[in-house]
């Protein structure tokens, strides 16, 4: 029965679970789990992950009537995780402090490199160097680290990010370009 | 452009957003410029460190576990409205039906309740305004209620009250156990 349903389309499977079938909403499970989890760590952290992204899912479960037709069920999923993790930083306190990034704006982009440790162009190719820039992204404002992550993660388009985090699309080339040099300056300043 | 603008233009070159014309122009810089260089190094390590597939952190039965409890959720809540409109209902029609069956009760334990306050309200209007001996004299002696007749409109009140409170409770109980069963 898995293999059967891991073949359908997600439309497919979105029918199916609407008629009731639950291995369906199993293999929409087991198609998401993954990249949902990856999201909500992204954006919490560590803490809780695994209990946020199953109520994502059990929320999407209770919202499967509401999924209107054509609409794609990973944004849906998406958008669900997205908003549940906004609301769970709410909760911590935290969201505030990690969403005033409209204040900056002057990146000082001089090339810092040439004046950083002379350690960190070494390490460029050390096998743990993803890891380590990976652990810099927490430190990232949320809406940073969410854009960045979705586009990323099966390399989503801006239109997908845009829908995700209820942005305008321009916001959202702002947000990872932004992401990204602001990134760059924390692995510098990190040394590595 | 100076080494400000190409860490800028890099980063759209990673993007896939520089023009032609761009790419060219930040070739030719790279060139003649180490420290560009290793900028551009730098970039592309981090966004290949972005792009690492992510790893797979949840356990293997996680799906199953989270299908289960959807299915069993969604059916205590369909239960639980079932319940909803019914216990109303229920509740209503059980009062009623003990109204009915304790009318003559109920009236004959009100009727004096309500006597016994009458009297009272009048005596404390009376005595209010002509004074506690003249209340007395008109009311508390001429239509006074026997000694210790409210101690037993009370008494009956709460019997037939416990009583209806007990039934309520006992019917409340069986829905508890048929409702237990239908979630099984």
């Amino acid at each position: 029965m898995a293999r059967c349903t891991s073949r359908l389309s997600d439309e497919e499977l979105v029918a199916r679970c609407r008629g009731g079938d639950h291995a369906a909403f199993t293999a929409i499970v087991d198609r998401y789990k993954d990249r949902v989890f990856w999201l909500v760590k992204r954006m919490v952290g560590d803490m809780d992950a695994e209990d946020l992204t199953q109520e994502a899912f059990l929320r999407a479960y209770r919202a499967m009537p509401a999924l209107r037709t054509g609409a794609t069920l990973r944004t849906w999923l998406f958008r669900i995780a997205h908003n549940l993790c906004l609301t769970e930083l709410a909760k911590r306190g935290r969201r505030g402090e990690h969403l005033s990034i409209e204040e900056e704006g002057d990146e000082r982009l001089e090339p810092l490199l040439a004046q950083a440790s002379k350690n960190l162009e070494e390490r460029l190719d050390e096998r743990d160097f993803a890891g380590r820039v990976l652990d810099q992204v927490q430190q990232l404002p949320v809406a940073y680290r969410t854009a960045l992550t979705l586009y990323y993660m099966d390399e989503a388009k801006y239109e997908e990010i845009a829908e995700v985090m209820g942005i305008p699309l321009g916001t959202v080339k702002t947000y990872l370009h932004r992401a990204r040099l602001r990134l760059r300056q924390l692995v510098i300043g990190s040394g590595l | 452009m100076n080494c400000r603008d190409f860490i800028e233009l890099i980063d759209r070159q990673i993007s896939g957003l520089a023009t032609r014309t761009e790419l060219e122009e930040l070739k030719q810089h790279l060139a003649g410029c180490p420290a560009c260089k290793a900028e551009f190094r730098l970039q592309t390590r981090i966004h290949q460190a972005l792009a690492e597939p992510m790893p797979r952190a949840l356990p293997g039965d996680f799906a199953e576990r989270v299908s289960r409890r959807a299915v069993a959720e969604a059916r205590r809540q369909a239960s639980a409205r079932r319940l909803g409109y019914l216990l109303p209902i229920f509740a209503t029609a059980s009062l009623v039906v003990l109204a009915i069956v304790y009318r003559a009760d109920i009236a004959g334990a009100l009727a004096p309740l309500f006597g016994a306050i009458g009297e009272r309200l009048s005596y404390m209007i009376a005595w209010m305004g002509a004074g506690a001996s003249e209340a007395t004299r008109t009311l508390g002696s001429t239509r006074g209620l026997p000694a210790g007749s409210a101690t037993a409109v009370l008494a009956q009140t709460i019997r037939i009250w416990a009583s209806a409170l007990v039934a309520i409770a006992a019917i409340g109980w069986a829905l508890f156990w048929a409702y237990a069963f239908l979630r099984k």
